[in-house]
């Protein structure tokens, strides 16, 4: 790389550059004198001698001339790596250390592939790529200011490594403390900002020249697009920004290479296929499984093949909910009845084979008959960090396989087919007879236990779901939050048979994830037209709110019902729990965990941030109009709020 | 006479005791929101991180005995309620009506 010179105007520029520059300034000068000759008389007058000045600029040395303009900064060929990788969207909150990237996204790369996502916090920026990925399948770029971004950044990217999506970060920072300027340069400046990130981001890289970039750039965004998908981070330096790209720089941008998962070993594959074929009672589990159209149709092939019972832990759409072999709500049924138990891509595997007792009981037992076995395939065990447990409790498994769920699929199917006898095949049949028969039954079963507390007001969090459904069914529509504060109601009774019409939620189960990643995920629905529908908590929205504002600024049609229990439900149960252990009054513990006195009017919130809300809703009568005016909105192109009062669960 | 006084503070005590095994409704659903029971049952008992309670309660003695001695992750409420404040929980949670029939609430039927 070509030296630089650094300015007294901050700028920086290379030989050529102070080259052009001085002539440049040259010629302002002459101009500046011609004019000012212009403007000193109407009358001709007659040659004078030369002043000092002008003696000085005739015959002594050249000035230096400050130098104002880099016409190729170095992020210009930044822009030029994001886009040779056809990256949609750069979602940041503006930075002095990601300035002149952020200037060259926008003019010389046309606002356009990249476009310029507006953010409100750099949580929100991340999480909305998080969103974005879980819908589209694609890398959205998150710009991170420096420290202080990066920090505010950290749940968010923690949220996405536990939620196996790839995200890229670029991080702002003056690695070279001789172009730090002034004390908040130093505050905002690390020796290594990527440490912030480094023990939940996959890799990450600190590049010191262009070259250097576009290598590491391309290098990310392959390691993060390759399973286990996870984020990645990338330091961007400012003087590297800033500087010109050396003549002598040729702007080679390495390729992407055609990205193919790890799939398992074939011998591994057949050995676990005959394992299957011959059990007469395997179960399916999977966390966050299938990840695409194919995945999902890879998952209910499985079972059908198997006629397997699917406990889907609803971190990704992993298994139709309408299917006979949708065994979600029973899972503890199918596990006890289990001779061999297949994880794919399972969160926390000895959870679902275990029963804990009481709270802090150390000693769960296996819910497992005797003798039954355990496999497990998953990309998470070709990479695993240390200081952070998002690992789980080991599973204690017969036979684990390292590998991608969602592509090692096709492969097992096709040995399960191979090995199927007509015996086993009878068998398989058999059993598919007794679960199709047991399906209707407990479908029924959710719509009783969904009617209990039907009137009530507060609203009941299945009353909620129901209605909303009754007005999206006949929509393509696409769930964009969890739904486990909700007591899983869309899941249990909605028809969900589409990989994109549920995402799961927090990774990292950390709050601030619901509005932004909805809005990511309903920016990649936009282009398909899907109607986008984030039940949304409200401690949870109280964290990143500004992501409404950015709906509306960018106009993403996005229907957000709020799910207001006007308390952090959960805690307001765990510091009772704490009370009655301790034999105390339960009554004050309301104290710091629910949010009333004053009430939150969410609909005023989404209306100061141009976004169309209405409610609360006390009543559920009111609900069915409010969410079809809601749905119109969302048609229409806007983001929509109803803020609903629920009842805690 | 004395017989006849005897039957009479019989009818007397059986009816205080009627009234009490009864409980008080209006004063079982404060409690059972004031005590946070509605966070995890909900607030007509229908269910929710907690179990349903409701319609058709346990009888006041085993709530009193269960909410005592609780199994699973109930925590237990030793002396945070009495006895007659859990019989009045009972007592509004045997208000509580039944739902309507599944088959009559059309957005439970799509």
């Amino acid at each position: 790389m070509a030296k630089t010179s650094k300015i007294s105007t901050g700028l920086s520029t290379g030989r050529r550059g102070f080259l052009k520059g001085a002539a440049a300034g040259a010629a302002a000068l002459v101009g500046t004198s011609t004019a000012g000759a212009q403007q000193t008389g109407s009358q001709p007058r007659a040659a004078q001698p030369p002043s000092a000045a002008q003696r000085a600029v005739e015959t002594g040395p050249p000035a230096a001339v400050e130098v104002q303009t880099t016409e190729r900064p170095g992020s210009d060929y930044m822009v030029d790596v994001i886009k040779s990788l056809g990256i949609e969207y750069y979602a940041a909150n503006p930075s002095s250390t990601l300035k002149s990237l952020h200037e060259s996204l926008i003019n010389y790369g046309g606002n356009q592939n990249p476009e310029f996502i507006t953010c409100t916090h750099e949580e929100a920026s991340v999480a909305l790529a998080n969103g974005y990925y879980k819908i589209s399948g694609k890398l959205m770029l998150a710009g991170l200011h420096g420290t202080v971004g990066s920090q505010h950044a950290a749940m968010a990217v923690y949220n996405a490594y536990c939620d196996q999506a790839p995200v890229m970060v670029v991080m702002g920072n003056i690695l070279d403390a001789g172009a730090r300027r002034s004390y908040v340069d130093w505050l905002h400046s690390s020796q290594d900002v990527a440490a912030i990130l480094r023990e939940y981001t996959k890799w990450d890289d600190s590049p010191v020249s262009l070259s250097h970039f576009g290598e590491s750039f391309v290098r990310a965004y392959k390691t993060a697009m390759t399973p286990p998908l996870m984020p990645v981070a990338l330091v961007c330096d400012e003087p590297l920004q800033e500087s010109p790209v050396p003549a002598s720089f040729d702007r080679r941008i390495p390729k992407l290479p055609v990205i193919s998962p790890p799939v398992a070993d074939p011998n591994a594959i057949a050995q676990l296929a005959k394992m299957l074929v011959a059990a007469e009672s395997p179960v399916l589990v999977a966390s966050r499984c299938a990840r695409t159209a194919a995945g999902l149709k890879s998952m209910v092939e499985l079972a059908e093949l198997l006629q397997a019972p699917v406990i889907d832990q609803h971190f990704r759409m992993n298994f139709p909910s309408r299917h006979a072999l949708n065994f979600s709500d029973r899972a503890r049924a199918a596990i006890t009845n289990a001779d061999l138990v297949l994880g794919l891509e399972v969160m926390d595997f000895y959870a679902v084979l275990h029963a804990y007792g009481r709270e802090r009981d150390s000693n769960p037992r296996s819910i497992l008959k005797s003798g039954a076995k355990v496999v497990t395939i998953s990309a998470l065990d070709l990479f695993t960090k240390s200081v952070y447990q998002n690992f789980q409790r080991f599973e204690d498994p017969d036979m684990a396989l390292a590998a991608d769920g969602e592509a090692t699929l096709p492969f097992l199917i096709e040995e399960v087919k191979r090995q199927l006898t007509a015996d086993r095949k009878r068998a398989v049949e058999t059993r598919g007879a007794k679960y199709a028969q047991a399906w209707p039954k407990a479908l029924e079963q959710a719509r009783v236990d969904a009617s209990y507390g039907w009137d009530a007001s507060p609203i009941s969090t299945s009353r909620l779901s129901m209605e909303l459904w009754a007005q999206l069914k006949g929509e393509d529509w696409s769930l964009v939050n969890d739904t486990v504060f909700l007591q899983n109601w869309p899941l249990r009774l909605w028809d969900v048979n589409k990989h994109y019409q549920f995402i799961g939620g927090r990774g990292g189960e950390g709050l601030g994830y619901g509005p932004p990643a909805a809005v990511g995920a309903a920016l990649a629905n936009k282009k398909f037209g899907r109607l986008s529908v984030n039940i949304q908590g409200d401690g949870d929205f109280m964290y990143c709110p500004g992501a409404m504002w950015t709906a509306a600024h960018h106009k993403i049609p996005l229907l957000t019902v709020m799910h207001n229990n006007r308390a952090y439900n959960q805690e307001v149960m765990l510091v009772g729990r704490m009370a009655s252990e301790h034999n105390r009054p339960v009554d004050r513990c309301t104290i710091g965990t629910t949010l009333v006195e004053p009430n939150i009017d969410y609909a005023k919130m989404a209306q100061g941030m141009g976004v169309n809300g209405e409610g609360p809703i006390t009543d559920p009568k009111n609900l069915a109009p409010a969410i079809q005016r809601g749905i119109a909105a969302a048609k229409r192109g806007e983001p929509y709020l109803i803020d609903v009062v629920t009842q805690g669960r | 006479m004395k017989i006849l006084l005897a039957a009479a503070l019989a009818v007397i005590s059986i009816g205080i005791c009627t009234a009490q095994s009864a409980g008080n409704p209006e004063n079982g659903k404060l409690v059972f929101i004031k005590n946070g029971c509605a966070r995890c049952h909900g607030t007509q008992g229908q269910g929710g991180a907690g179990a349903r309670l409701a319609p058709n309660p346990p009888a006041a003695a085993a709530l009193i005995k269960y909410v005592r001695n609780p199994s699973g992750s109930m925590p237990p409420y030793k002396n945070q309620v009495t006895d007659a404040e859990l019989t009045d929980v009972r007592a509004y949670l045997a208000t509580v009506p039944a739902p309507p029939p599944v088959k009559d609430i059309p957005p439970l039927n799509n």
